[in-house]
């Protein structure tokens, strides 16, 4: 009984071609928006946790902003994109910090775009100005050589440290080691190079040099701010309380006793997780509930062809009854009728999903950014199980249509 | 032989705007296993309603319908579904066929709702078409076939659960004055292998080939005639 109806929904489908297309084509771009939101989600999901786990554990950032004053944080944001330009974060504000008991290390950075130099080799990368501390608390591999030293920082040594793909780019497969790269007319002895780190969400790891920032401030750049440092701490446990420890440190020294004020964010990385994980919920809730609506239009769009159909299969309705069907038996065959042809538009639209998932995967992956395929199974889930419940929900009614029907007054119905 | 249908003072009401149509008025008749009955009446008299009714299609609005001695008024639509599935086999005037599926297919419809899965169904359904002279149409549709020939694979239809009793509702009305008695010679053929069977038609020529004539007027028996060598 199944398997034939099951059948018979197949060849009814198959008889009308271009109407069971463009009866599942709204269901079919539903299940396909909520795949590919749910891969695409899943890719920038692991994405940016990764981002945070380059970190490591227990650390927390401070960095400069704008302050607030009586702007909207609208324009504080277009400020800071503008490039208005904070220059209060100093070093000693971060030894003050690494006084605090709960602070274990940190190191500051600064970031340049440069012209990098090996004899009339010329590259344009990131300048990563940053402590010594970085090699510990980042957990930094060399691949050979090794990373400067908090000695070399404070004596402003001229050292670098590659990053695999700009070592590659600028030597090949010559070895740098104890060679001199030139960063804006200043000449830096590369003493390492560094294992790939892969990919962070905004600039390439492994396509940088890595120098002291100190040596950074006075010779290359000509500043003694920092605009951010990692902080890590003794005890992930007291992560709030150092954070508030912290904060009231730097409003004492940059004498900003409110917080509409302050010249500087500290955020601690779980707490950037938690944020990220809120954002993304209440992303991925809004854009499922958008693909909901689809999934909806389409689901009446079923609907409708279902009713066509029972009227104009009102005959052979009638002349099933006649020969013996009862109503649970033609309500069955519609349900599963409808049921099928959701369930195709339900792989159909999984295919889709993946196979544009796939391809947003490989662009990115093409143009820079680090962007795993992510098989989002649970998607395909909820894909699946919504269209058998749509089938269900969608079908009923015409199937109870079907299944009441008089088979006297059907079958005078061709 | 057995009653297999037995009706008193049955009555069939519809309800029109405006009023009440009296379809049937007080029908009374009984019909024994293998018997080959005619009910001839003009159209409008009310045969077809009777018809749907003693096949389960339709259900009177009063007196008493017993099937082999079962009041079919407290059988739920589904037990009448089941009915019809087992005991009732029709031929319809227009044949009735599913115009996509083929004369094989066709034939094995009733088997789909018999409640429980037939193995044999094949066999049966050639075997079927064998008797009505149709082995070489398996699997042509029925738009391939003339008319005679898909009366015949819907008597096959008809046959296929092994009935007691066959309802033909004017089966030679389509079809040429040729086939038209070829058909009713098959009728002929399985009365005398036993069955039962009721042609409901308004032609004369047709109901004198039946042992027994019921003739219906405005709703009423007017006649029960048998008819001596028919």
């Amino acid at each position: 009984m199944l398997r034939q109806a099951i059948v018979q929904s197949l060849k009814n489908l198959l008889a009308f071609k271009a109407r069971s297309a463009l009866t599942i084509l709204g269901m079919v771009i539903g299940i396909t928006a909520v795949v590919v939101i749910f891969s695409a989600g899943g890719a920038l999901k692991a994405q940016l946790n990764s981002y945070i786990d380059s970190f490591g554990p227990s650390t927390l950032q401070v960095e400069v902003k704008t302050p607030a004053t009586s702007k909207t944080s609208f324009s504080n944001a277009s400020s800071m994109a503008m490039g208005a330009n904070i220059t209060t974060f100093k070093l000693s504000d971060l030894d003050a910090i690494l006084k605090l008991p709960n602070v274990k290390d940190a190191y500051g950075m600064l970031m340049s775009q440069e012209q990098i130099t090996y004899k009339d080799e010329a590259k344009r990368s990131f300048v990563l100005a940053m402590g010594a501390a970085a090699e510990r608390i980042d957990q930094t591999k060399v691949e050979s050589g090794r990373f400067y030293t908090d000695d070399e920082d404070r004596g402003l040594a001229r050292v670098a440290v590659l990053g695999p793909e700009l070592k590659k780019k600028l030597f090949g497969d010559d070895d740098p080691l104890d060679k001199y790269i030139k960063i804006r007319r200043v000449n830096f002895k590369v003493v390492g190079v560094l294992e790939s780190r892969g990919a962070s969400m905004i600039i390439n790891l492994d396509d940088a040099v890595y120098i002291p920032v100190r040596t950074a401030q006075k010779l290359v750049l000509g500043v003694d701010h920092i605009v951010s440092s990692v902080i890590q701490v003794n005890d992930g446990n007291l992560m709030d309380e150092t954070v508030a420890e912290i904060t009231d440190l730097m409003r004492q020294r940059h004498n900003t006793p409110t917080a509409d004020k302050e010249d500087f964010h500290v955020t601690s990385m779980e707490e950037a997780r938690q944020m990220m994980d809120t954002v993304f919920g209440y992303l991925t809730f809004l854009l499922v509930a958008l693909a909901g609506i689809s999934l909806l239009v389409g689901g009446v769009g079923i609907m409708n062809v279902m009713f066509v159909s029972v009227r104009e299969r009102t005959y052979e309705i009638g002349l099933r009854k006649a020969v013996g069907a009862t109503q649970s038996n033609i309500l069955w065959q519609f349900l599963i009728e409808t049921t099928i042809v959701v369930l195709v538009a339900g792989l159909v639209g999984i295919f889709f999903g993946l196979a544009i998932s796939l391809m947003i995967s490989l662009v990115a992956t093409a143009i820079g950014f680090t962007w795993p395929f992510v098989l989002p199974f649970s998607a395909m889930a909820v894909g699946v199980g919504f269209s058998i419940s749509f089938g269900f929900v969608f079908g009923i009614l015409p199937a109870r249509a079907a299944a009441k029907l008089d088979p006297v007054e059907a079958m005078r119905f061709e | 032989m057995e009653t297999l249908i037995s009706i008193k003072d049955l009555t069939k009401d519809y309800e029109l705007e405006g009023g009440v149509a009296n379809i049937l008025r007080g029908v009374s008749f009984s019909i024994s296993s293998g018997e080959l009955v005619a009910i001839m009446g003009p159209s409008g008299s009310g045969k077809s309603t009777l018809m749907h009714i003693l096949g389960f299609l339709d259900r009177p609005t009063s007196g008493t319908y017993l099937f082999r001695g079962r009041d079919i008024k407290t059988l739920s639509d589904d037990e009448l579904a089941r009915l019809r599935n087992k005991e009732i086999g029709f031929v319809f005037q227009s044949f009735n066929l599913l115009k996509r599926t083929s004369v094989l297919d066709n034939v094995k419809l009733p088997l789909s709702y018999v409640g429980y899965k037939v193995t044999d169904g094949d066999e049966r359904a050639k075997k079927g078409l064998d008797a009505v002279g149709l082995s070489h149409r398996l699997h042509n549709r029925p738009n391939q076939l003339s008319g005679g020939e898909q009366q015949r694979v819907a008597i096959a239809r008809a046959l296929i659960n092994n009935p007691s009793i066959i309802f033909a509702d004017e089966p030679t009305g389509n079809l040429d004055s040729k086939s038209g008695a070829q058909v009713m010679q098959l009728f002929k053929d399985l009365h005398h292998q036993g069955h039962t069977i009721v042609l409901v038609t308004h032609d004369a020529t047709v109901a004198h080939q039946a042992h027994r004539i019921l003739h219906v007027m405005d709703g009423q028996i007017v006649q029960d005639e048998k008819i001596s060598g028919g």
